[in-house]
């Protein structure tokens, strides 16, 4: 029992990287259930007709890439399907960075920059950057991430509020994320969102798409894995989810492991405390 | 194997934040510093840009002269490192905390406040009615103004016990979490770097 409250950290963690390794060098094979969530999302970006426009905010940095990026890139990778136009976004000072490196990983790369899709960088201020970009998308990014006037580009004609675009998809790991575009724009312009948020944002983002003011979340990798199958691009996200599953069962065995001795401590406790109650001792009712 | 020095620079600095789980080093240590000391000077370059593209352009290039007050009441934030005219500081804060809560406030009362009470309790299926049920009952568990006692005292429990369920999805998707970010660098290490995994 004491062995089991005793095992060195150091052994956890190397049990834990060997489970994750492992199928990621020789895959399982678990299957995969598509959500109603995902599919949802997939739904809502399918029903978009050539031409619309998609502002894509890359809200996330290279501290949470590994749970964000997977879900930009799938999508990104439906959207260039699509033939819609996607002008991509940042409240995230890292966020330019990782939709250059988005736009060059997907079929996006072969597609006419400033014509079919733009990056017009950051904004700071939150929330509040939020609010003036849906009141006014130029005026806010005036210039693309190059520097480059964004009027001087074709894709930014006819682009002048929130209610010029066609709809809205967020990958956010933090602030600013979906609430703050639900709270600036979808109230005032009615605009459709999408959000692709990490695992651990999911309880959070939920009542949002309960009260229908986004249309669909993206819940963490499994969230890209399944949108991933969905776009048949099985990528990344599809590779981790064994290793994911297997680290989620190893998780269980350790929680339950490390409180057996609890458990059974507990019980002798609670015996040892009647014992101790009762005036001759054991079987003192006799 | 990767012979980009870039991803063997990045998969070393993996290795050396991975190894503080073994004990503190000072690999560890150059790691953490390099990250902190890349990350406050990315952050202040993205600043600067920020500020050259919002404001100091249109300044200079288009004469939009109505951008001074908001660099003035930028430069006039470091007051408070200097003694005597520290107070001077108070007045860009003040105006920042003033526009700051308006527009939190406009956009929450009806993003955060009218549509989700308006959704909540609009209620058809059995999902929307225990939803609006849990709802009740957590809100319940934090009214303290008056003791509930007979057959109302469950409802606070119930409210403690959709609470816990609620406390425990959010571990759950946490652990998750973290397993993703995990996951990420060891595919960046078997794959990008040492280039073991297809």
């Amino acid at each position: 029992m004491e062995r089991l409250q005793s095992i060195p950290k150091a052994w956890i963690y190397l049990i834990l990287v060997i489970v994750l390794a492992g199928p990621l060098l020789k895959p399982i094979g678990i299957p995969i259930q598509i959500s109603d969530g995902v599919r949802n999302v997939f739904d809502a970006i399918d029903s978009l007709t050539p031409g619309s426009i998609v502002v894509f905010g890359f809200d996330y940095s290279p501290g949470n890439a590994a749970e964000m990026e997977p879900q930009a890139l799938a999508i990104l990778e439906h959207l260039a399907d699509k033939q819609v136009e996607v002008v991509g976004i940042s409240f995230q000072a890292q966020g330019p960075q990782m939709a250059e490196k988005a736009f060059a990983n997907t079929a996006w790369s072969e597609k006419e920059y400033g014509v079919d899709y733009i990056n017009l960088g950051y904004r700071a201020g939150g929330q509040a950057a939020v609010a003036a970009f849906a009141n006014d998308i130029p005026g806010t990014f005036s210039t693309d991430y190059s520097g480059k006037p964004s009027s001087s580009f074709p894709i930014m004609q006819g682009i002048k509020t929130a209610a010029d675009v066609d709809m809205i998809i967020t990958i956010a790991p933090g602030q600013p994320g979906p609430e703050d575009y639900v709270r600036q724009v979808y109230g005032t312009y009615k605009t459709r969102i999408i959000a692709g948020v990490p695992a651990v944002a999911i309880t959070q983002a939920a009542p949002y798409v309960q009260a229908r003011q986004i249309e669909g979340i993206l819940g963490g990798l499994p969230g890209a894995a399944e949108y991933e199958l969905l776009v048949e691009k099985p990528g990344m996200a599809v590779a981790a989810m064994d290793a994911q599953s297997l680290a989620h069962l190893l998780i269980i065995i350790l929680i339950v492991l490390r409180n057996i001795p609890n458990f059974f401590g507990a019980k002798e406790a609670r015996a040892q405390s009647i014992s101790n109650s009762t005036p001759n001792g054991r079987g003192g009712r006799s | 194997m990767s012979l980009d020095m870039g991803v063997w620079v990045a998969g070393l600095v993996t290795l050396a934040i991975l190894s503080h789980v073994w004990k503190e080093n000072p690999f560890y240590r150059i790691a953490e510093h390099l990250y902190v000391g890349i990350s406050a000077g990315h952050a202040v370059v993205m600043a600067w840009g920020n500020i050259r593209d919002t404001a100091v352009k249109p300044l200079t290039e288009e004469g939009q002269f109505l951008w001074i007050v908001p660099i003035v009441l930028g430069i006039l934030l470091y007051a408070r490192y200097f003694k005597g005219i520290s107070w001077i500081a108070r007045f860009p804060v003040a105006v920042m905390v003033g526009i700051g809560t308006g527009v939190a406030v406009s956009g929450a009362i009806h993003g955060d406040f009218s549509q989700q009470i308006s959704a909540t309790i609009k209620v058809g299926s059995v999902n929307e009615i225990l939803l609006l049920v849990f709802v009740i009952a957590s809100l319940s568990y934090f009214f303290f103004s008056r003791d509930l006692k007979g057959p109302l005292s469950s409802v606070p429990q119930l409210g403690k016990v959709v609470l816990m369920v609620a406390f425990g999805a959010a571990f759950g998707t946490t652990v998750m979490g973290r397993m993703a970010l995990l996951i990420g660098r060891i595919q960046f290490i078997l794959g990008d770097w040492l280039g073991v995994m297809k």
